[in-house]
C-alpha cells in the first residue's frame, strides 16, 4: 500500500476546501483540547489478581493454589501489591510515577456475561440496555469545542457511539486492492466529501502504520501484534497536530478459562502484548506522551479460586490502570477488600470497592478536563452518588 | 453530487429498492409510484429457499433433538449451522426478489422489531422471527405485527420475559423470583411510543406485569410440538388489576398484554415515533416533516395499516423532491446485495454458489453481521454510523473484488454503468470507468462510485 503520501494530501487538501468544514475543527488547538485521552479495552476479563497480584494479601498464596506467583517472581509495588513480570515494561513508568494501577474496581452490574458485561462498562449505566450511546461519546458532547474520536478496528465500539461523530480505522491489516485502483477511486471521490475524506483517512493510517515499521507483514497475524501495531498506529496518529484527540484500541484474548500460566503460559503473553502495546503507544506519541492519559479497563475480573482447568471464570472485581505524563501514578490505588472467602462478592470473586464509574470519572475530570457537573449529568446522569476520587492527576 | 435531473425511476430502483438488476429500471420507468405501490399490494413473496425453512417449533424440536445426541456443544453448532442456511436463503431473495421495495419493507420492519444472535440461545430461531412474525404481517396492522412478534418465542427470550415472574404470583411467592422488565421496556421506548412518547417507570412495570406468564415451553418430541413454543403460564402471571398510561386493564391474565400491546400499537406517539423512523429510513437523515406529518396521520386513520402508510410514503411528493431528501448511505447488507443484484445473479435449486455466500459473508466484514444488530435498538441508520474510514476502505476493498469476478461475464463497463444507474451516473464516473486500463477495473469503479454507495 504505497499510494504516494505528498499525492494523497493533495487530493485531501482539495476535497477539504470543496466540504464544509466545521469551524470547531479548526480550533482544536485553541480549545482546552490539547489532551490526549486513549482508552484501551481489555475484553474478556482481565485477571486483576494475577497482573497485579496481591502478594502481601496474608490469604492470596493459598487461595490463588497454583496459580499464585512468589514474592521473588513479581516486580513489588508496595508492601501489599506486585506488578506480573510480564509487565515489566511498565515498572519503570511507575517508578517515574507516570503507572496508576487500580485494584478492586467493578462494575455495578453484576452478572458474568461478557456482552452484557461489556455493554455496560461501554454504555456507563448500571446495565447492558441502560443506554445506546457510550459514556467517552456523551463526555465529548460536552467538550467546548469538538474533538475528533477514533478507534482501532472495522466498527465502532459502543463506547464511542452517540451524537459526537467519531471515525474508525483498522490500519494493521494490509490494504488488499491494488495502488493505483485505490488511487483512482481517491480521484473519484473528490467530489464527495464524506466518501472522500473517509477513504483519505483510512489511507493515511494505513500509511501511518507502514512508515512506523510497526506493519512487518508475517508477524502481523498475531493477535499480540497486531494489537502493538494498532497501539503505535494509534500513538502516531494521536501526535499529529491535527490527529485525533482521542482513541479507543480493543484488546481481544482475556477470557482465560483453562492453563492460564503464571510467569509463563497464556495470561503472561497476553500482558506482554498488552505492556508491549503500552510501550508502542508511548513511542508513538513521542513528546504528546506528556499531554496523554491511559486508561486500560476490562469488563470484570476473574475468580479468587482457580478452576479445575488451571484457569479462572468469570468473576467480578478486578484491577484498571491509568497510565500518561498527566497522572500522579507510582502508587496503587486500593481499599482492600480481602481475599477470604467472607470478604468476596458471592463467596467467589474479589468484592469490588470502587465502582468503574468512578475511575472513569477521575479519568475524564484529570484527563479531559470535564466539570463534575457534566459528569454527573450528560456523561454518567444520577451517579451524584458514585463520588469522583481525586488526587490521581498532577495538579 | 450530480449534476442533472434524477429520473424517478432510478429513485425506485435504488432509494426505494435494493439496487437495480439488469432490466429493472426499464420496468420501473412506465410508472415508478405503480411499481412499487403494486409490490406491496403482492401476497408475502417467498422465494423457494425461504418457502423451504422450517417454522420455529420444527427449530425448537430439531434443537432438542441434537441436545439429546451430543453434548450441549452440538446443540450450539447446529444452531449456528442453521443460522448460516436462514442467512442465506434471506440474502439469496433479497439478490433476486423482483419485488425489491417489499424487501426493503420487511427489512425495515425487522430491524424495528429486532432479535439479534448476540443473545446466543436465539441463534436458529432469529430467521424464524423474521419469517413468522415480520414477512407474515408486513402489509397488514402494524399491532398484529407488534403482537407475532411479541409472543414469538425468539423475542420472548432475546429480552427475557420467558423468566420473568409476577412478584405476587404462586412462582413468585413460593419461589421468590421476581419481575424482568426488559421486554416491557424496550416495548415502550423502542418498538411502540419512543422514548420521548410520554411513558413513566410506572408504565413500565405496569407492562411488564401484564406480560408475566408470557414464556415458551421447549417441545421434547415432534408429538408434543403445536404451532407455537409460545405458553401463557398462569403460575407466573401477576394477579391484580393494572393501569398502563392511565387506562385500567381488569386482571384477565393472558389477555391483558394483548389488549395493552393493541392500545400502544395505536397509540398517536407511535404513530409519530414510527412515520419518523421510516422518514429518516427511506427520505433522508434529517426528515421533513411534512412527510412526517402525513405519514402520522395515515397511520392514526388506518389504525396502523402499513400497506396504506406505505402507500401514503409513496404518494408523498417530498419523498421524490430533490429539495427535501438527503442521500442516504447503503448500508454493507444493501452494498453485497445491489452488487449481487447488479451482477443479474438467478437463483436455482442446489447449494449456492461460494461467489454468493462470500458476497453475503462480505457485509460482515464491513461491519454488519445478519442477524446481529448490537442491541434491541436495532442497526442505526444515519450516514455517520456507516461512514467510517475503515468500512469505506472496505467498500472499495470488496468494489475491486467483485469487479474482477465479474469481468468475464459483463462485456462493456460503460453500458453496463448505464443500465444499472441511468440518469444517477455522473459525468466523472463514466469518464473514469471508459479510461480505466481494463474491464475489471472499469467495473469495480461503477461499484466503488459515489453513485452505487449512495441510495
Amino acid at each position: 500500500m504505497a499510494l504516494s503520501a505528498s499525492r494523497r494530501r493533495f487530493l485531501q487538501g482539495l476535497s477539504a476546501s470543496m466540504a464544509t468544514v466545521p469551524v470547531g475543527s479548526l480550533s482544536w488547538a485553541a480549545g482546552s483540547g490539547d489532551h490526549r485521552f486513549v482508552v484501551v479495552v481489555l475484553r474478556g476479563g482481565m485477571d486483576g489478581l494475577a497482573a497485579v497480584p496481591p502478594i502481601g494479601d496474608p490469604s492470596y498464596a493459598a487461595v490463588r493454589g497454583k496459580l499464585a506467583l512468589s514474592p521473588d517472581q513479581v516486580i513489588p509495588l508496595d508492601g501489599t501489591f506486585g506488578l506480573h513480570p510480564a509487565l515489566a515494561p511498565l515498572a519503570d513508568w511507575y517508578t517515574e510515577g507516570h503507572l496508576l494501577p487500580v485494584h478492586a474496581v467493578g462494575l455495578t452490574y453484576r452478572g458474568r456475561s461478557h456482552f452484557d458485561a461489556q455493554d455496560a462498562l461501554e454504555n456507563g449505566t448500571e446495565s447492558p440496555s441502560g443506554a445506546s450511546s457510550g459514556w467517552l461519546n456523551r463526555a465529548l458532547t460536552t467538550l467546548p469545542t469538538p474533538e475528533s474520536a477514533t478507534s482501532i478496528g472495522t466498527a465502532l465500539p459502543l463506547l464511542l457511539r452517540g451524537d459526537a461523530r467519531a471515525a474508525s480505522v483498522d490500519p494493521t491489516r494490509d490494504t488488499k486492492a491494488p495502488d493505483d485502483f485505490l488511487s483512482t477511486v481517491v480521484d473519484l471521490y473528490a467530489r464527495d466529501p464524506v466518501l472522500s475524506s473517509a477513504l483519505s483517512t483510512a489511507l493515511d493510517a494505513h500509511d501511518a502504520v507502514m512508515a512506523s515499521g510497526s506493519s512487518d507483514k508475517g508477524r502481523r497475524r498475531s493477535r499480540t501484534n497486531r494489537f502493538q501495531a494498532g497501539m503505535q498506529a494509534a500513538g502516531t496518529l494521536m501526535a499529529a497536530a491535527d490527529g485525533p484527540r482521542v482513541m479507543v484500541v480493543d484488546s481481544g484474548g482475556w477470557d482465560t478459562h483453562a492453563r492460564q500460566g503464571t510467569v509463563e503460559g497464556t495470561l503472561a503473553r497476553q500482558l506482554q502484548g498488552l505492556a508491549g502495546g503500552l510501550v508502542a503507544l508511548r513511542t508513538g506519541l513521542g513528546s504528546t506522551w506528556n499531554a496523554t492519559t491511559v486508561l486500560c479497563i476490562s469488563e470484570f475480573g476473574r475468580t479468587v479460586v482457580p478452576n479445575g482447568t488451571g484457569g479462572t471464570d468469570h468473576g467480578t472485581g478486578g484491577v484498571a490502570f491509568l497510565a500518561g505524563g498527566r497522572v500522579a501514578g507510582g502508587r496503587v490505588v486500593a481499599d482492600w477488600p480481602g481475599l477470604r472467602p467472607e470478604d468476596r462478592t458471592d463467596r467467589r470473586d474479589l468484592r469490588p470497592t470502587l465502582a468503574s464509574r468512578q475511575v472513569f470519572k477521575a479519568a475524564l475530570h484529570g484527563g479531559l478536563g470535564l466539570s463534575d457537573d457534566a459528569l454527573d449529568g450528560l456523561v454518567f446522569p444520577g451517579t451524584k452518588g458514585l463520588r469522583r476520587p481525586t488526587g490521581w492527576f498532577r495538579a | 453530487m450530480r449534476t442533472g435531473p434524477v429520473d424517478p425511476a432510478d429513485l425506485a430502483v435504488h432509494r426505494f429498492g435494493l439496487g437495480a438488476r439488469p432490466g429493472e429500471r426499464a420496468r420501473a420507468a412506465t410508472d415508478p409510484r405503480g411499481w412499487l405501490k403494486q409490490q406491496l399490494a403482492l401476497p408475502t413473496p417467498r422465494s423457494l429457499r425461504l418457502a423451504a425453512l422450517p417454522s420455529h417449533p420444527e427449530l425448537f424440536v430439531e434443537s432438542q433433538r441434537q441436545r439429546e445426541t451430543g453434548v450441549e456443544k452440538a446443540a450450539r453448532k447446529w444452531g449456528r449451522q442453521h443460522n448460516r442456511v436462514e442467512r442465506a436463503a434471506r440474502f439469496a431473495h433479497a439478490a433476486t426478489t423482483e419485488a425489491p421495495f417489499r424487501e426493503r419493507w420487511v427489512r425495515f420492519w425487522s430491524n424495528h422489531l429486532c432479535v439479534s444472535t448476540k443473545k446466543r440461545p436465539i441463534t436458529a430461531v432469529v430467521g424464524a422471527h423474521e419469517r413468522e412474525a415480520i414477512r407474515r404481517h408486513d402489509t397488514g396492522r402494524f399491532s398484529e405485527m407488534l403482537l407475532a412478534s411479541t409472543r414469538h418465542p425468539a423475542m420472548l427470550v432475546y429480552l427475557d420475559n420467558q423468566q420473568s415472574v409476577g412478584p405476587d404470583s404462586p412462582l413468585g411467592r413460593s419461589k421468590k423470583q421476581g419481575l424482568n422488565e426488559n421486554l416491557a421496556r424496550e416495548i415502550l421506548e423502542l418498538h411502540t411510543l419512543g422514548v420521548d412518547g410520554g411513558y413513566t417507570q410506572e408504565d413500565v412495570i405496569a407492562l411488564a406485569k401484564m406480560l408475566t406468564g408470557w414464556t415458551i415451553r421447549r417441545p421434547k418430541t415432534a408429538a408434543e410440538a403445536r404451532d407455537t413454543v409460545f405458553v401463557y403460564a398462569r403460575r407466573r402471571h401477576q394477579p391484580g388489576a393494572k393501569q398502563l398510561l392511565g387506562v385500567a386493564y381488569p386482571p384477565t391474565g393472558e389477555v391483558e398484554a394483548r389488549d395493552a400491546l393493541r392500545h400502544l400499537a395505536v397509540h398517536p406517539s407511535t404513530a409519530r415515533h414510527l412515520a419518523r423512523k421510516l422518514v429518516t429510513h427511506f427520505v433522508g437523515d434529517d426528515p421533513p416533516k411534512a412527510v412526517v406529518d402525513g405519514l402520522t396521520r395515515t397511520f392514526r386513520e388506518t389504525d396502523g395499516d402499513l400497506k396504506a402508510v406505505g402507500e401514503a410514503l409513496i404518494e408523498s411528493d417530498m419523498a421524490w423532491s430533490v429539495a427535501a431528501r438527503s442521500p442516504k448511505l447503503r448500508t454493507p447488507e444493501e452494498v453485497a446485495i445491489a452488487m449481487v443484484r447488479a451482477s443479474g445473479w438467478t437463483d436455482s435449486p442446489g447449494d449456492l454458489p461460494d461467489a454468493v455466500l462470500r458476497m453475503e459473508r462480505a457485509a460482515q466484514q464491513l461491519g454488519q453481521t445478519p442477524f446481529e444488530p448490537p442491541s434491541p435498538a436495532g442497526w442505526p441508520d444515519r450516514q455517520e454510523d456507516w461512514a467510517a474510514p475503515e468500512q469505506i476502505l472496505r467498500r472499495v476493498e470488496l468494489a475491486e473484488k467483485v469487479g474482477s469476478r465479474l469481468r468475464s461475464t459483463v462485456p462493456d463497463p460503460e453500458q453496463w454503468a448505464q443500465s444499472l444507474l441511468g440518469s444517477r451516473l455522473h459525468p466523472d464516473t463514466r469518464t473514469a470507468v471508459t479510461r480505466a486500463p481494463d474491464r475489471a477495473t472499469g467495473l469495480a469503479l461503477v461499484l466503488a462510485s459515489p453513485e452505487f454507495q449512495w441510495r
